[in-house]
């Protein structure tokens, strides 16, 4: 399939000197996403997914290689700009990361509040996807009073609110209970049909075997290589997920 | 970042927020004082030196075209001025016999053959009045259709006594960049505790992709608000100072005819738009930290 890359990263490096010694967190990644692709990163805790994704958000540089998100280079962009790229992700932290000082309503609010969005036309998204993710009757309430999984929920509105072209969440489950973390992963799943790419960071398998899609195992900061990647690595498909193709 | 943020940030913080506020306040009363002890000066100084002048009174030269009838239609309008006790008209060769009696003969022969203007005497009724004062009377004076010039004799008083000493000015320089500094220092400590208890939730709005200018606008507006309420209480202190401490003390302080008055509505305002500019500057102060990278693990 000839898809444009939503994120690309090509012989990537990255390297963290521990007083004397280096670690190699990354060593020569190379990877594409496309439009509308659904994709789960794993590996065993230290393989380097948060080191890969926080690359991808242009929150690190690599040591070596290139990075692009939504068809721009990581390396050429300033402070601004990559805050201005990072207005065009949606991002879900494992801890959710929700501002304790504003309410429900405010924290799904804020991407729209960067757009610029108008009053009425902010109010109307932030309702509308509160509704989706069943929270609507919380919109006035702190965020402190809210149960992990209610809190994760707001998370993900608020990584949505805005309509991204590209999802990057890292371990989005990390905190849920199994029932709760399927559902917001089926959640995420159907975004698939609006043309935004999802990448996802896990190592609960369990998830990865149900949900299928493609699939990116780091071992030791190492992805195999492109053709392996499109060969055999993708799951099984489950059969109650509808229109689902891989 | 939402103003309401900053507004918590200060109320939550009554303690540190109070002693910042008095500490501009202080800061801003010293400066007020120290400006209203010169601007006193200044008005009692240019009201004894102008006293000379006001007793020589003022000499009106009038255009030589006018006729007898105009003259003595402006020799009533002037006498009926409150300000004048005498109006007196004085005819040329009048004029030129006082000149002679003044600068001797010599120079007098200058005018000689040339057509010298009426001119009129205005002598004052003893009230003193201030310099500015003085200065527009001249003005309107000079603005009635057939008057030439006026004469109020200034140009014989020595320069000196009319300025303010340079060494007041550049005292009162100093003390305004030092309490332009300490405003700055103090509202820029507080605005960076605010920083450091918001920390958390300013970096995660950072990663969200806020803009540095959005996270500093409500920090900006902490800061102006700080300056704000120092510049309003430091207004208070100093207008407690000049009626109810100084008319308790001037008794034994000051001669019975000094009244000191209260800052002009220029300098007051002058002085709150010192203690905003600087705690704008303040609070800018933090740009680096809202402009940095999100440091985020
Ligand atoms: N700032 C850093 N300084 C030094 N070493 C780091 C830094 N960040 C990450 N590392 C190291 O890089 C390696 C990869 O870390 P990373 O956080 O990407 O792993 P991960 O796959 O996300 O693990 P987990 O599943 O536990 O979240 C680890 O060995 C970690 O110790
Ligand atoms: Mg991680």
């Amino acid at each position: 399939m000839a898809v444009s890359a939503i994120v690309e990263l090509r012989d990537v490096d990255k390297e963290f000197t521990r007083g004397a010694e280096k670690h190699h967190a990354l060593a020569r990644v190379t990877m594409r996403l496309g439009e509308g692709e659904f994709v789960f990163l794993t590996g065993a805790s230290g393989a380097g997914k948060t080191t890969l994704m926080r690359m991808v958000l242009g929150l690190d540089r690599p040591t070596r290689g290139e990075v692009f998100a939504l068809g721009r280079s990581i390396a050429g962009l300033s402070e601004s700009q990559r805050r201005a790229l990072r207005r065009e992700i949606g991002i879900i932290f494992q801890d959710h990361r929700l501002i304790a000082s504003l309410d429900v309503f405010q924290n799904v609010e804020l991407p729209l509040t960067f757009m610029g969005l108008s009053r009425p036309e902010r109010e109307k998204r932030v309702f509308e996807i509160l509704e989706t993710v069943q929270m609507r009757d919380h919109a006035r309430s702190p965020v402190d009073i809210l149960s992990a999984g209610e809190r994760q929920r707001i998370g993900v509105a608020r990584a949505l609110v805005h309509c991204p072209k590209l999802l990057v969440a890292d371990e989005p489950t990390g905190n849920l209970d199994p029932v709760t973390a399927r559902q917001l992963i089926r959640m995420l799943r159907e975004l698939k049909g609006y043309g935004t790419t999802v990448f996802i960071a896990t190592h609960d398998m369990g998830l990865v075997r149900d949900f299928g899609g493609r699939v990116l195992e780091l071992v030791g900061g190492t992805l195999p290589t492109v053709e392996a990647q499109t060969k055999g690595k993708a799951y099984r498909v489950p059969t109650f997920w509808n229109g689902a193709n891989v | 970042m939402n103003f309401r943020m900053a507004l918590k940030h200060l109320l939550s913080r009554p303690f540190s927020t109070a002693l910042t506020i008095l500490g501009v306040a202080l800061g801003l009363s010293v400066l007020g004082s120290f400006w209203m002890v010169v601007e006193n000066l200044e008005r009692v100084r240019s009201a004894r030196s102008n006293r000379p002048t006001v007793e020589s009174g003022l000499t009106v030269f009038l255009d030589s075209k006018l006729s007898a009838v105009e003259v003595d239609g402006l020799k009533n309008r002037l006498s009926a001025d409150g300000r004048f006790q005498t109006v007196t008209v004085v005819p040329p060769d009048q004029a030129l016999r006082s000149l002679e009696a003044q600068f001797g003969e010599a120079l007098t022969k200058i005018f000689e053959g040339s057509e010298l203007p009426v001119t009129l005497k205005l002598v004052f009724n003893g009230t003193s009045l201030r310099r500015d004062e003085f200065l527009t009377l001249q003005n309107q004076l000079r603005s009635i259709p057939g008057v030439l010039d006026v004469d109020d004799g200034t140009g014989l008083m020595p320069s000196d006594q009319t300025a303010l000493p340079t060494r007041i000015l550049s005292w009162a320089t100093a003390l305004l960049v030092f309490v332009f500094a300490g405003v700055a220092l103090l509202v820029s400590h507080l605005i960076r505790l605010a920083f450091e208890s918001l920390r958390g939730e300013i970096e995660t709005m950072k990663v969200l992709g806020a803009s540095a200018f959005w996270i500093l606008r409500p920090l900006l507006a902490e800061g102006l608000l700080l300056g704000l309420c120092g510049a309003a209480l430091a207004v208070g202190f100093v207008s407690f100072g000049v009626q109810v401490a100084i008319p308790k003390f001037s008794a034994f302080l000051l001669p019975k005819d000094v009244v000191i008055n209260m800052l002009s509505t220029n300098s007051l305002l002058q002085l709150v738009g010192l203690a905003l500019a600087a705690s704008f500057v303040g609070a800018l102060a933090t740009w680096p930290l809202v402009a940095r990278p999100p440091q985020v693990k």
